[in-house]
């Protein structure tokens, strides 16, 4: 009876380990590590998940990336959450896109300003203007060098230039929303025209949107803005973008046209040196033609 | 025979009483003649003894000689003269021999008788008739014819002679037969034959008190030497001596204040004195003197004792208790007054007592006795100074000078008062032009001195505009002995200005700092132009002319001059920002504006530039044309920005005088529409007199159609849409004929023509506040119009920063990239970013031209982002991408900073036009007020409770968590009111008295200052709130009646919870009195019952 009291300790000691052992499969779901043939299954994942999104089928995407994701620490595992927080916006689960993302900084903290960036954007795609706001000044004020911040204080702009206008604001997010998640927002760009607001910034963004894949769409978006609203600040933009896009298309003399056009219209804009570099240069080019 | 017996016994008795005169007789004569031999004989020895000063032989010799004389004299008279006058028979012969009638019958008698056989012999009547015979002749035989008294009276007669001589000599040398005598006294000692010179010493062995002078007299005997000399000494010390003349035979000398004692002698010629010796007696002397003043009640001086000395010094009235404590017991003292009214004093063993009351200035000593009653010498001669209580004095901190009264009429007085003894009264007294003066006493607290705070509000007064108030401040001390005192402040005066002449005024102040301004930027371009132009020419190397160095010195001096006279123009602007605030002439907000160009103008000459130019001052002297360049160089960049700020200034003053221009106008018109009311209104109730007010306000009016069309020509440079609404302001004022139909307004009043006159009144009013309603509604157009135009400028340059900084991050990646573009190429990329950055920050500086909206850091960062644009496009061109890749990120992180900033501005902007920002922050600071109301109570329990050490430093350390947690909130709370400059410094300073006190708490310093800081800073609040809130609201000018508000510092709050309430209740009602709109009245009310709630909940819980 003397050893009688060692064994509560023996005890303890092998519920310690077996309790371990059993976090860690509560954890990864596995009871044995997949590092030793799991790398390159992770990697398959991945590639899985991104064709998913690429082609648009979020639940294939959402299937594939789960997997990996919950297979617990890997090299993929934290693209994964990012590529999931993807994946569910453009499914409109915005709640999970958060989580995601949550996770994304959660395991890789360098990743804050990016995760941050994202967040914010979920709430002003949600309409939460004033919380999205806050979330990029934030960014932006402790990052202001990160790459980041450049989208967050175009974005916070956004908001703040509109903010006295949440309606029709809602409505762009939305459309901007509906966009990203490949879907149709000819509603919503209906509405901004018959609400006559925003008409100039929702045909830039459309323009911008379509230049991609419909340039002959977008340069008509272009035109149409430069025309119905000339003194609009976007419509220096739309110029310039609507030169860039014939220039790509080969269209110099045109681009060239609508280039000095940007130089007699705007001769205080801060772009103006860019816009007389380019100039030069395509002429330079031209002239080597 | 029977008879004869008995006649015979008689005749013998008769011979026996003979016999016994006889016998008397002859001792008389012989002791009168021994007698006076030995009175010779001893004036003789004496005088030998005297003359000779005979040796004790001789001496005892001529003694012995003068007794036995005598003696034998006398021994050899008795002995021969007694025997006959002892036997009878001899008698009897003796007697038959003076008295021959006897014949022998006597002594025939005495032998018949005496013989045995006579009987037998003669017959018995023979023996009888014999005897019977001779007594019967015996009988008539006198006795003096026996014996005579007459040789004794001879003898008698030589003694009384030899004693007259000896009384002669005696008289005649009665000194010198005296020591003779005593000599002669003592026969066999040997005496030293005395000098010739005799002295005597007065007083010989003395006691002389401490400090008297011991007198000494000489007296000469005998020989007179010429001198004597005086000797004497200290204890063992050397003789000293002095040399005395003797004219005479005596003489005086004086020890003047004897200090010690000492032994003196006198030596004169062969005589000398003995060693005499001088004693000290001690005099009483005062060994400490105590003072106890008793101040009369008013002054409220505690009772003050004073050791030190015995001067007296008090205020008249004041009872002095005067003890002494004397060397040695005392017999009796008296305290002298003026040196002839002596006041025994109580004397109790060395101690002595008495008391007086000041009156009158003067003197006094004490005299004391000692047991041995020896008094004190040279008492000290106190003085007894009576204190004058000072008339009280008084000055007027503020306004301390002639005042235009401000828009609300209220006056802030700060009354200094003081006196020596306290102030009893204050009043204030004024007059309004040269009517009767009135008083009023103003509240405080009696005492020493006072600063008392009141706002005088005189709306009451019914003043019209250019009346005057001509007042002072009055003060009384509380002297109950000889009646209050008085002292006032000088008069002052309070003018009552129209609208016109303050807009007037202020106007020409304002162009006249423009001008200045204006000629200074102009001399400062040329300047700029010159030291350039010596630049170049330093830099070619060229060494400066003589003349050329003076020209630089004279450029420099001017520089420096107009440097520091931007600092008196800043000065004279706040001037008249406060003459805009008094006379409620231009809005918080406008006001605000001023504030920050008067700052901005301060804050033009930098000490980088001030630095800048000494240097350049002391290079100018340098021979060294590279220093001279090199000076020139790092100048003209500070001269620039210089000339940038004085333009930024420059122009911010030209819009915000058209600001204050318009919203001066504005007022007028406002103005004239509430006076044509209150005339209308005095006109319905018929009162007298208001035709002249008519017509004031008819050249009032007159006057702003004239300053209507002036200010739509100064206007066009500004909003042309402005301008137009102005002109056509003044043409509807002369379509309407308002100058006209006043004029007649004026002459129907003065007909008492009331009727038309009220209906042309209303009209007026009518026409008057459309005007008003139009002018305040085209300012708001103005003022909109402004901040849209500005807030597009913003907007445009936020997106062109937006843009650099992506093309910046694009352009950086580019260089990163393995297939980057040619290092040249980027360069240009680099360059062409770098001047749109340029293009950006001028679309900034003309915004920054008219409106103080900009974050201030905003030219610094976007200064930043072109110097690591220019570094970059540098490294570029150097072929170095790789390097270019850090200042081009700094350059992205400069610009996302410098957008932020923008961002910030225009915040700012947009929060100037919207007044709700305030009320949020004014909902803020009521919590947080009333927090720490709370947080001051418990700091007041705290040290209410008189905790232990230990727990008074958990308690302290507690507060100050508190503490600053509310001055973090505050901060924050400071940060959403930027853009609103005196709001947030106000919070901001408050904000840093918070730390204060928490930082005092935190080392545990829990006093009564440390809360009576924290009462200060809730008062703050309160008041910060209060300003905020009224901020950006329309201060009406009215002239109506009030209760003046006096504030005498913040009180501490009470122990008892029930007098909080009562405070808070006094605090809610005051601040309810504020200009506060009607939708925060609310809240206030709700927040003072919240306190007032809570405060209720403490005290009820257990």
């Amino acid at each position: 009876m003397k050893g009688c009291w060692l064994l509560p300790l023996l005890f303890a000691g092998a519920a310690w380990g077996l309790d371990r052992g059993l976090q860690r499969f509560l954890e990864t779901g596995e009871l044995a590590g997949w590092e030793v043939a799991g790398r390159e299954r992770g990697a398959q994942l991945f590639r899985q998940g991104q064709k998913a999104l690429a082609l648009g089928d979020t639940a294939a995407g959402r299937a594939a990336l789960e997997q990996l994701t919950r297979a617990g620490s890997g090299p993929w595992t934290a693209a994964a959450w990012g590529l999931r927080a993807e994946n569910a916006l453009r499914a409109d689960r915005l709640d999970e896109a958060e989580r995601c993302l949550e996770e994304v900084c959660r395991q890789v903290p360098q990743t804050a300003a990016w995760t941050r960036l994202r967040r914010a954007e979920l709430r002003y795609f949600q309409g939460k203007f004033a919380e999205a706001a806050a979330w990029l000044e934030e960014l932006a004020r402790q990052l202001p060098g990160d790459p980041s911040a450049n989208d967050a204080l175009a974005l916070l702009a956004l908001i703040e230039e509109h903010k006295d206008r949440a309606g029709p604001l809602q409505v762009l997010a939305r459309a901007q929303l509906r966009l990203r998640q490949g879907r149709d927002a000819a509603g919503e760009w209906a509405q901004l025209e018959a609400e006559g607001v925003l008409q100039a910034l929702a045909l830039l963004i459309q323009a911008r949107w379509v230049a991609g894949g419909d340039p002959a769409a977008a340069l008509r978006l272009y035109e149409r803005l430069a025309k119905e609203f000339p003194k609009s600040p976007h419509a220096a933009a739309a110029r310039l973008e609507e030169a860039a896009l014939r220039e790509v298309g080969g269209e110099l003399a045109e681009a060239l046209a609508q280039y000095e056009a940007f130089l007699a219209l705007f001769p205080e804009d801060a772009r103006l040196p860019e816009v007389r570099l380019h100039i030069q240069r395509l002429r330079q080019q031209r002239g080597n033609q | 025979m029977s008879a004869s017996p008995a006649l015979h016994a008689h005749l013998l008795a008769h011979l026996a009483r003979l016999r016994r005169r006889a016998l008397l007789l002859l001792l008389g004569e012989v002791l009168a003649l021994a007698l006076g031999l030995g009175l010779l004989l001893a004036l003789v020895a004496l005088g030998l003894e005297a003359w000779l000063f005979v040796p004790p032989p001789w001496r005892a010799g001529l003694g012995l000689a003068g007794v036995a004389i005598p003696n034998l004299v006398l021994g050899l008279q008795l002995s021969r003269r007694l025997p006959s006058l002892l036997s009878l028979k001899a008698l009897a012969l003796r007697v038959e021999g003076r008295c021959p009638q006897l014949q022998q019958h006597l002594i025939s008698t005495l032998e018949l008788w005496e013989n045995p056989r006579a009987a037998s012999l003669y017959s018995a009547s023979l023996l009888g008739a014999t005897l019977e015979r001779a007594t019967r002749l015996l009988a008539q035989v006198e006795p003096a014819q026996v014996f005579a008294t007459a040789p004794l009276l001879a003898r008698l007669r030589q003694l009384g002679g030899a004693g007259v001589v000896g009384l002669l000599a005696w008289l005649g040398a009665g000194q010198s037969l005296g020591a003779a005598l005593d000599r002669c006294a003592h026969p066999l000692t040997a005496y030293a034959r005395p000098s010739r010179t005799r002295l005597a010493l007065e007083p010989g062995d003395a006691e002389v008190v401490k400090g008297a002078d011991l007198a000494l007299r000489l007296r000469l005997a005998g020989e007179r030497p010429p001198s004597a000399r005086l000797q004497w000494r200290e204890e063992a010390s050397p003789w000293q001596e002095e040399e005395l003349a003797l004219d005479a035979d005596s003489l005086r000398y004086l020890f003047k204040r004897v200090q010690r004692p000492f032994a003196y002698r006198v030596e004169a010629g062969e005589g000398s004195t003995p060693e005499y010796q001088v004693r000290l007696i001690e005099p009483p002397v005062v060994q400490r003197l105590r003072l106890e003043y008793h101040y009369p009640a008013y002054s409220g001086l505690p009772v003050k004792s004073d050791e030190e000395n015995g001067d007296i010094t008090g205020l008249a009235g004041t009872r002095v208790l005067i003890e002494l404590e004397a060397s040695q017991p005392l017999a009796g003292t008296e305290l002298v007054r003026g040196d002839t009214l002596p006041q025994p004093m109580q004397v109790e063993g060395a101690r002595a007592r008495t008391e007086l009351t000041i009156a009158r200035a003067g003197h006094y000593h004490l005299e004391l006795l000692d047991l041995k009653q020896v008094a004190s010498r040279d008492p000290i001669r106190y003085a007894i100074q009576v204190l004058e209580d000072a008339p009280p004095s008084v000055a007027l901190a503020e306004p301390g000078r002639d005042l235009d009264l401000p828009e609300n009429l209220k006056v802030g007085l700060r009354v200094e008062a003081a006196d020596d003894f306290g102030v009893a009264r204050l009043s204030l007294v004024w007059r309004i032009n040269s009517e009767a003066e009135e008083r009023r006493d103003l509240p405080l607290r009696p005492g020493r001195q006072l600063s008392l705070a009141q706002t005088w509000d005189l709306g009451g007064l019914d003043l019209l505009p250019e009346d005057r108030v001509f007042y002072r401040v009055e003060v009384f001390d509380n002297d109950a002995f000889a009646g209050p005192k008085q002292s006032a402040t000088p008069e002052y005066s309070l003018r009552y200005p129209s609208l016109r002449e303050l807009y007037e005024e202020v106007a020409q102040t304002q162009e006249a700092q423009q001008d200045s301004l204006e000629a200074w930027a102009e001399q400062e371009e040329q300047s700029q132009k010159y030291l350039e132009q010596v630049r170049r020419e330093a830099l070619r190397n060229k060494e400066l002319s003589w003349e050329g160095k003076k020209e630089l010195e004279s450029a420099l001096a001017g520089q420096k001059a107009r440097a520091q006279a931007l600092e008196e123009l800043a000065r004279q602007l706040a001037e008249t920002a406060q003459k805009l605030e008094q006379g409620g002439l231009a809005s918080q907000e406008l006001l605000q504006k001023m504030e920050e160009i008067r700052r901005l103008i301060a804050e033009v000459a930098t000490p980088e530039l001030q630095e800048a130019l000494s240097r350049l001052q002391e290079v100018a002297q340098s021979p060294n044309p590279e220093d001279l360049a090199e000076a020139l160089k790092a100048f003209n960049e500070d001269h620039r920005a210089f000339q940038e700020r004085l333009d930024r200034t420059l122009a911010l003053l030209r819009q915000i005088q058209a600001e204050q221009r318009l919203e001066g106008a504005v007022k007028r018109a406002e103005e004239l529409e509430k006076r044509q009311n209150q005339i209308n209104q005095a006109a319905a109730q018929k009162t007298p007199g208001l035709a002249p007010q008519e017509r004031r306000l008819e050249q009032d009016t007159g006057h702003l159609q004239e300053d209507l069309e002036k200010q739509g020509g100064e206007m066009g440079e500004f909003d042309p849409e402005t301008a137009r609404q102005l002109w056509d302001q003044a043409g509807a004022m002369q379509e309407q004929q308002l100058a006209q139909r006043m004029q007649e307004l004026a002459g129907q009043l003065e007909a008492q023509e009331m009727s038309e006159a009220r209906r042309q009144g209303e009209s007026l009013e009518g026409d008057l506040k459309t005007l008003s309603q139009s002018m305040r509604k085209m300012q708001g157009e103005f003022t909109a119009r402004q901040k849209k135009q500005i807030g597009r400028q913003l907007q445009q340059a936020l997106a062109e920063v937006l843009h650099l900084s992506r093309r910046q991050e694009d352009l950086g990646r580019q260089g990163a990239s393995p297939t980057a573009p040619p290092p040249a190429e980027l360069a240009q990329d680099q360059f062409a970013l770098l001047q749109g950055a340029d293009l950006a920050a001028e679309r900034i500086g003309r915004a920054a031209k008219q409106t103080l909206s900009l974050a201030p850091e905003l030219s610094l960062s976007l200064g930043q982002a072109r110097r690591s644009m220019q570094q970059a496009a540098q490294l570029l061109g150097q072929q170095d991408s790789q390097v270019a890749g850090v200042p081009q990120a700094e350059a992205m992180r400069h610009l996302n900073e410098t957008a932020l900033l923008l961002r910030q501005s225009l915040d700012n902007l947009s929060k100037s036009q919207n007044p709700s920002s305030f009320g949020e922050a004014m909902q803020k600071l009521l919590g947080l007020s009333e927090q720490q109301a709370g947080l001051n109570q418990a700091t007041q329990q705290a040290l209410g409770q008189g905790l232990e050490p230990g727990n008074q430093g958990r308690e302290a350390g507690r507060l100050a968590a508190e503490q600053d947690r509310l001055a973090q909130a505050l901060e924050m709370l400071e940060q959403q009111l930027r853009g609103q400059g005196g709001a947030r410094r106000r919070v901001e300073s408050i904000a840093e008295e918070m730390k204060s006190v928490a930082e005092e708490l935190r080392q545990q310093r829990l006093t009564p200052q440390t809360l009576a800081a924290q009462q200060r800073i809730m008062q703050r609040m309160l008041d910060a709130s209060r300003s905020i809130h009224t901020q950006g609201q329309e201060e009406k000018r009215r002239a109506e009646s009030g209760q003046d508000q006096g504030y005498s510092g913040p009180g501490a709050l009470p122990a008892d919870l029930g007098q909080a309430y009562d405070q808070l209740r006094g605090a809610m009602k005051r601040a309810l009195e504020g200009p506060y709109p009607e939708e925060y009245r609310a809240l206030i009310e709700q927040y003072y019952e919240r306190v007032y709630q809570d405060l209720l909940g403490r005290q009820e819980q257990p």
